[in-house]
């Protein structure tokens, strides 16, 4: 190999690892990008404040992650992060079919059933897996969620 | 001083040769990463694809060790010394090797993430239901980097030193592993301090720790592997 | 100042002494013929030389200095067997590498003579037949001027036109740039206009150690009457031994006094001068007959 396509390869390299790091914002805007005010609500529920207070939510949103909020809200929401690339809430505001219903029988519980169209790619540009053996970057990286559930101050979500 | 010039002299030489021998080493390491990115791209059923930073930790993890299984052998060993090279030298330019690989394969693989992400960006002109997010910080970045690094270090400096010693003496070698792992294996109390062992090294409260530990275990078997090879003759 | 000193040098494999108390000098800017069987120790006295072994025992220096592990030293030897080479390597690479190492190496030479043997500096050594790959190892080493350049068995694989050629060009770059060249070869006969020195040595022992003059008049053919000759093995050291009916053939070390020739010659013993590869060959003979004995058997 000639010594100008190693050089170039080396500082092809390195602009690589810098062109990484500058993309990565630092720890305080990555979780500003995932605070309540960064979601929007594309269904809602009215549920009663009374009861046992317990939903379940019982399908999977895979590819996406989601993560739990209890709020000062009288309703379920379901929201979407407005950061990820590529207009998600609007796409699941199209076609995002949700379903809560009281469990059958003992009425003690709701579950929870949230369904869109596959095929849908979810592609997570992921720092190196390792960090998440320390409990600060394993917190930190799961801040990250494109759904947010979001239920009343008395509301239990498992 | 004619010393020094003979020494800068064959050390270049040395140095030579491994570039040429691993040129193709690193087309293996491209032609792996560039297969997990083409099948990542290719999947067309709902997924969540992880990032080649991850990919290519453990693709060095896989290479690395093989690479040093290699370069210790009595063939290669042999091969090396066509020219003139001493036998520190030769340990020097091995550990050279286990330092600066890791940092090339690690650096490809940041690469190989911004073409990920350029192919995310094309798929998201192109597609309405692609989706993607950016889950990296500069800090965790950065940690991930040094941590992923010194485990590759440290991963090829025990694979280097265990094949230092295994290829000049074999049974002897072969004993004290075979016994390890037959330890490990029937005797509870000895497989619970090894794993105890393997948890306090791990467990540590800061990154910066973590990576002290690997380097002094990375130390240790470069010092370890060092004496077969300095006694070594070539035959 | 010599170039090599072994004194009583003893290197053992397990409980087997391959080179056995060797003590000899090898003088600077000479070509050396050591000569010796299959499995006599010549490789395992190169690669000694070349550093590659420690010694059991004795002492090694090479150019004023031990060569184990020692770089000084090493940076002044080349040593050229038939196994160099990693296979997958590219020729253009191992000249670049040559040229690194090798301060006297002459790469322009080099690439001209690599192109006048048709070897193609693009290909891998595995694409080489093994007359080209010992061809490229001896340009690789001869090139190099190394003060002790060490050639094992330099012509296996060549054709009778390449080996010619490679010893005119060994004799010619030597000429040019002296220096101490050791050549282990079979091919005695070949090598008897170029060597200066023959060292001999068989399982593992020094035989001799002398000038090429001293060999080419160390023993003699005598044939004729058994009775006439039959006389002469008290007296003689007799290293060649060959019946034929009433006569007899006899190789001696050639200690005659002159009266004792005119008087072999007048009772009709014809005498010959043994040549270097004779010598070599009977000094080394084991004490088991030939092998046509063994069929005979």
């Amino acid at each position: 190999m000639n010594k100008w396509i190693v050089i170039a390869v080396s500082i092809a390299l390195v602009l690589s690892f810098t062109l990484v790091y500058l993309l990565s914002p630092n720890d305080a805007d990555y979780l500003a990008r995932y605070t309540p005010e960064n979601y929007v609500t594309v269904a809602a529920f009215d549920v009663p404040l009374d009861g046992n207070r317990i939903v379940d939510v019982v399908s999977s949103v895979f590819p996406f992650h989601f993560k739990t909020l209890k709020m000062d809200i009288d309703r379920i929401e379901i929201r979407i992060n407005r950061n990820i690339s590529g207009d998600l809430s609007g796409y699941m505001r199209e076609n995002l079919k949700a379903e809560l219903y009281p469990v059958p029988v003992t009425y003690e519980r709701f579950n929870l059933e949230i369904s869109f169209p596959r095929p849908v790619r979810n592609y997570m540009a992921e720092t190196f897996g390792i960090v998440r053996i320390f409990d600060h970057y394993n917190e930190l990286m799961r801040e990250h969620a494109e759904l947010m559930i979001c239920v009343p101050m008395n509301y239990e979500i498992e | 001083m004619l010393s020094q010039n003979s020494r800068l002299r064959a050390m270049k030489s040395l140095l030579y040769s491994y570039y040429v021998d691993f040129k193709s080493f690193y087309g293996i390491y491209i032609g792996i990463m560039t297969g997990l990115l083409l099948s990542k791209l290719a999947l067309s059923s709902s997924a969540s694809g992880s990032s080649s930073l991850s990919a290519g930790l453990v693709n060095g993890m896989f290479m690395l060790p093989i690479a040093m299984i290699i370069i210790t052998s009595n063939s290669e060993l042999l091969k090396k010394f066509s020219f003139h090279v001493d036998r520190n030298m030769l340990v020097f330019s091995h550990i050279i090797l286990i330092l600066v690989l890791p940092v090339i394969m690690l650096l490809t693989s940041c690469g190989f993430h911004l073409l990920e992400t350029l192919a995310a960006e094309i798929a998201l002109t192109a597609t309405g239901n692609f989706f993607y997010t950016w889950v990296i910080t500069k800090d965790s970045f950065l940690v991930g980097f040094a941590l992923s690094y010194i485990i590759m270090v440290c991963v090829g400096g025990i694979t280097w030193m265990v094949f230092a010693w295994f290829y000049r003496h074999k049974i002897a070698t072969s004993v004290v592993c075979g016994t390890f792992l037959l330890a490990l294996i029937y005797l509870r109390n000895f497989r619970d301090a090894f794993l105890n062992l393997i948890n306090l090294i791990v467990y540590s409260p800061s990154p910066g720790m973590l990576f002290l530990k690997f380097s002094a275990i990375t130390l240790i078997s470069f010092a370890v592997g060092y004496i077969p090879i300095k006694r070594m003759e070539v035959k | 100042m010599n170039a090599v000193i072994l004194q009583n040098l003893v290197k053992r494999f397990g409980k087997k002494n391959v080179l056995d108390n060797i003590s000899l000098e090898l003088p600077e800017n000479c070509i050396v013929g050591l000569i010796g069987r299959n499995g006599a120790g010549k490789t395992t006295l190169l690669k000694t030389l070349a550093g590659y072994l420690r010694p059991t025992e004795g002492r090694v220096t090479v150019l004023g200095q031990e060569p184990f592990d020692n770089i000084r030293v090493l940076s002044d030897i080349v040593f050229m067997d038939d196994e160099r080479y990693n296979d997958s390597a590219v020729l253009w690479d191992l000249v670049n590498q040559a040229a690194l190492s090798y301060s006297r190496f002459d790469k322009v030479t080099a690439l001209k003579l690599l192109d006048y043997f048709n070897i193609p500096v693009k290909a891998k050594i595995k694409k080489l037949s093994k007359g080209m790959k010992t061809l490229f190892s001896l340009v690789i080493a001869l090139l190099s001027r190394s003060p002790l350049t060490m050639l094992d068995e330099p012509t296996i694989g060549l054709d009778a036109a390449h080996r010619k050629e490679f010893f005119s060009l060994l004799l010619r770059d030597y000429t040019n740039h002296p220096r101490t060249i050791i050549v282990s070869s079979h091919l005695i006969s070949e090598l008897e206009g170029l060597m200066e020195q023959v060292v001999l040595i068989d399982q593992g022992k020094l035989i001799f150690n002398r000038a090429i003059e001293d060999v080419q008049s160390y023993a003699l053919y005598l044939s004729g009457h058994r009775r006439v000759l039959e006389e002469l093995e008290g007296r003689h050291s007799i290293i060649y031994k060959e019946s034929m009916g009433e006569m007899l053939v006899l190789g001696v070390v050639n200690n005659l006094s002159e009266e004792e020739l005119q008087g072999l010659e007048s009772s009709g013993v014809k005498i010959s001068a043994m040549s270097v590869q004779d010598v070599c060959v009977n000094l080394t003979a084991t004490n088991k007959g030939g092998v046509l004995d063994v069929i005979a058997k």
